[in-house]
């Protein structure tokens, strides 16, 4: 069942479209926000809402990397990996990052904390390498510099 | 419709304002490559393969999603073109598995003529050889995503026309996988096995499990049909090969269900129902035994004018169902009724008899019919009134699902809790038990206190009307006063209302009454038919009306002699109902508690093999044609009737004479009774 603020956030994101499948991608974020992933139930939730099917919702949520249809950790971090970060060097910033959490890409540390997923290209090209910690881009990025940042983190 | 003058390449094409440039193309005979594209289902410019220039333009477009407009310059086969979409071809053979020789679609896979087309002898690049799952578990289909070319004309397949929205796409790019809601396997799911995206797959990534492997189209016939499994009869086409149906399609031109079908008809119907009775079968001392056609017409004949010597003419029954085809219902009561002078009855046309008592009692006996199907197709506002066809009509179910889920028409339910279209409903009342006639009622009253009436009733009915007020009607039904108030006011000022009754409304002549009655008043007569649609299941229930005489059952509760002729109906209420004493003549395909009780068998063709013509709930003439041979000396069932007629001392150039005009009456304007229009008949009850 959708929460009273999950329903009311929903609602006024309807409100913006002239056809309610049109607010699926924000309707799937919602409910991210609030339940920190895409559940199947809240699949479920959504279809009487948005009128689309399950197997509708489905193939929105796995298009984007961005909405998780699996748990994550409490920051998700998105290195990129995409031409002009590798032109850069971003795998030194990524292999010191995993070495650092011992974990791999697309793992959750085990207090977590922290997920990390690679990312094709995050507009940034000019700053690379580049990393995006929830809602945070972090540019020009050295391995020394991410120990900092990540403290940053809870 | 406004012309528009395209120039492609180099010649002058015309359109209508509103085609897509492949649109024009196909007006004008230019042969543009495409994949993703497939006539009825929106466009979505997926594979890229009808990429055409637009002089002027930049870059190249899809001729499928681009709206034509005169003036453009087009070129649809320029060397560039030419190349990109051939490059675009071997990435596709490139990117799953395509070994055709080991393709249950080889040689009618659209990939693979593309790949024909463009000369593809090789592939430049690495095959990517996905390892991917196969998913058979469905009894009828099987899903192999290493066929897949991710046109997507599965999923928009189940979402614009069977409405159902079972599949999807899951992952992006590459990775994309066609997935059932949530990656469950496809007999788990919400798929409701129409089979409809496996006929417009274009490769092998959807195939019938029934006919793989089993020959290419080339070496099939196709022939046009009509189902026999519902009162819909939708317009099909048998595939078959020698004496197999390998498979029944979808007709996408063909009303009323324009490519839609359900299980039942697209594969059930193919599941042979026992092993066929193949030759004449005579019960000796308990025991059957295969005897000549000549010997058991003989005894057959022998042994029903004995019975109507001895017992009485009105103790010999001939009987047959709504499931016959016109030409043998009016056979039948040729040879029984007018030509040997017993009684002829029909079991089963109950549903049928209850709506053409009710049109007649509403219309006051004029010509008007009811609604005819297609009228789903154009109601804006629908109430299911006691009916579920997502049970007992799940092509109708599609149709209107498609048209709530585009907007294009609101439904409302009145009748009990679990109706499989619920979800879509903008009201949903279910009404207590025994209060359905109450309701509609209360309805009734509503529109007419409130001046949306479009027709009158006739006094007799508007007579009974006072007693239902809205507060009387809700206590009744348990209902809020102010929900049926609201029902009837949105059903009354829709532009084009619809109702379509079922279940409990079609148990009874005066629950059929009132459902025709709300149709009548809240939409009027629009032409000569009024916008009530009566779900009677069996196929030919319209021509079994014009027929029967009653309800068929009570011929059979002092009947001496019985020859049983049932088509493919079902036979449980006349196995219940009969007490036949002396002789049981039954013709049918395969056995059935009847044909287990019958002195003598007569074989009859499957439904596959016979060919006829039967008239639709909507009163349409479907037409049924063979599309195997039956088995060698099979005779058709219109021929033993016939052979059975002569010994019964009917003449069968009359036999002929009749059955072309009965059947050409029937097939008149719907609404016309053939019965009235050709007074030949004896009363006999
Ligand atoms: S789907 Fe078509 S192209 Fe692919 S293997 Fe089968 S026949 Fe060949
Ligand atoms: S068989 Fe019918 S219901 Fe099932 S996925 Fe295909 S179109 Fe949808
Ligand atoms: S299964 Fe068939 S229809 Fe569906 S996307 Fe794949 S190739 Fe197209
Ligand atoms: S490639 Fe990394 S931000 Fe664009
Ligand atoms: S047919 Fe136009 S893109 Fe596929």
């Amino acid at each position: 069942m959708l929460s009273p603020d999950e329903r009311r956030e929903i609602d006024a994101e309807l409100a913006n479209y002239e056809f309610r499948e049109a607010a699926g991608i924000e309707a799937l974020k919602v409910v991210q926000r609030h339940r920190g992933w895409v559940t199947d139930e809240a699949l479920a939730d959504l279809e009487p809402v948005l009128g689309l099917s399950a197997a509708e919702l489905d193939a929105v949520a796995t298009f984007y990397d961005k909405i998780y249809r699996k748990p994550v950790g409490r920051h998700v971090i998105f290195v990129c990996s995409s031409i002009s970060c590798w032109v850069m060097g971003y795998e030194n910033v990524r292999d010191y990052l995993l070495d650092r959490l011992g974990i791999l890409l697309g793992q959750t540390t085990a207090d977590n904390r922290f997920t990390v997923l690679p990312t094709a290209c995050l507009g940034a090209c000019d700053l690379a390498p580049v990393m995006l910690v929830d809602d945070d881009l972090h540019c020009n990025l050295t391995p020394p510099e991410v120990d900092a940042i990540l403290a940053r983190y809870e | 419709m406004e012309e528009i003058t395209l120039t492609i390449d180099g010649s002058e094409a015309r359109g209508r304002r509103g085609d897509t440039i492949l649109n024009v193309c196909e007006r004008n005979g230019i042969d543009v490559p495409t994949l993703c594209h497939f006539p009825g289902l929106g466009d979505i410019g997926a594979c890229r393969l009808c990429l055409v220039e637009i002089v002027g333009a930049r870059g190249l477009t899809t001729a499928c999603t681009t709206p034509a407009s005169t003036g453009m310059v087009v070129k649809t086969n320029t060397p560039a073109i030419n190349a990109l979409r051939r490059a675009t071809i071997e990435l596709l053979f490139a990117e799953r598995n395509h070994q055709c020789p080991y393709c249950e679609m080889s040689s009618d896979c659209e990939l693979q003529k593309l790949g024909y087309r463009f000369g593809i002898d090789t592939v430049r690049y690495a095959a990517m050889n996905p390892k991917l799952n196969v998913d058979a578990s469905s009894p009828y289909f099987v899903l192999d995503h290493d066929r897949c070319v991710l046109c997507r004309r599965c999923v928009r397949t189940c979402a614009e026309i069977a409405g159902i929205s079972a599949i999807g796409f899951k992952d992006r790019g590459a990775k994309t996988l066609v997935a059932f809601d949530l990656d469950a396997q496809a007999a788990d799911s919400s798929c409701e096995a129409c089979g409809t995206c496996v006929q417009v797959c274009p490769t092998g990534a959807l195939f019938d499990k029934r006919s793989a492997y089993k020959g290419h189209l080339a070496d099939c016939a196709r022939v046009a049909t009509s189902c026999q499994q519902c009162s819909l009869g939708c317009a099909t086409q048998g595939v078959s090969r020698g004496r197999t149906v390998l498979r029944v399609d979808g007709d996408f031109n063909g009303a009323p269900n324009y490519g839609l079908l359900c299980a039942k008809g697209r594969y059930e119907a193919l599941r042979p129902a026992g092993t066929r009775y193949s030759a004449p079968l005579i019960r000796q001392n308990g025991e059957l035994h295969e005897a000549s056609w000549e010997a058991a017409l003989d005894l057959v004949a022998a042994k029903l004018k004995e019975a109507k010597q001895e017992v009485g003419s009105k103790s010999v029954v001939g009987l047959a169902t709504p499931w016959a085809s016109n030409e043998m219902l009016y056979l039948m009561d040729w040879i029984f009724r007018a030509g040997f002078g017993v009684v002829f009855a029909v079991a089963g046309a109950d549903e049928a008899l209850n709506r053409a008592a009710a049109v007649q009692t509403v219309t006051g006996g004029s010509a008007a019919a009811e609604a005819d199907f297609d009228a789903v197709r154009r109601a804006d506002f629908v109430l299911l009134l006691g009916a579920d066809p997502a049970k007992t009509h799940p092509v109708l179910a599609g149709l209107l699902r498609r048209r709530v889920n585009r907007g294009d028409a609101r439904l409302a339910i009145v009748g009990a809790a679990g109706n499989a279209l619920g979800r879509l409903a903008c009201l949903y009342l279910a009404p207590r038990p025994g209060s359905e006639g109450v309701i509609v009622n209360g309805f009734l009253k509503s529109i007419l206190a409130e001046g949306l009436a479009h027709s009158h009733l006739p006094p007799k009915l508007a007579g009974q009307l006072a007693p239902y007020t809205p507060e009387a009607v809700a206590a009744i039904t348990g209902l809020a006063a102010g929900e049926i108030g609201l029902l009837a006011r949105n059903l009354a000022s829709a532009r084009r209302p619809l109702v379509i009754y079922g279940g409990p409304y079609l148990a009874s002549a005066e629950l059929a009454s009132s459902a025709v009655s709300l149709g009548l008043v809240a939409g009027g007569i629009d032409g000569r038919r009024v916008p009530a649609l009566g779900l009677s299941l069996a196929p030919n229930g319209t021509a079994a009306a014009h027929l029967a005489d009653g309800h068929g059952l009570y011929a059979l509760a002092n009947a001496a002699a019985v020859f049983a002729a049932l088509g493919d109906g079902p036979d449980g209420q006349v196995v219940n109902s009969l007490r036949v004493t002396e002789f049981l003549a039954v013709m049918a395909a395969y056995p059935s508690p009847l044909s287990g009780r019958a002195d003598v068998i007569l074989p009859a063709p499957t439904w596959a093999e016979r060919h006829g013509t039967f008239l639709a709930g909507d009163g349409n003439r479907r037409d049924v044609a063979s599309l195997i041979p039956g088995p060698a000396g099979m005779p058709s069932e219109m021929e033993t009737l016939a052979a059975l007629g002569a010994r019964l001392g009917a003449a069968a150039s009359f036999a002929d004479e009749y059955l072309a005009a009965k059947v050409e009456l029937a097939l008149a304007l719907p609404g016309a009774d053939p019965l009235r229009a050709a007074p030949v008949f004896v009363d006999y009850l």
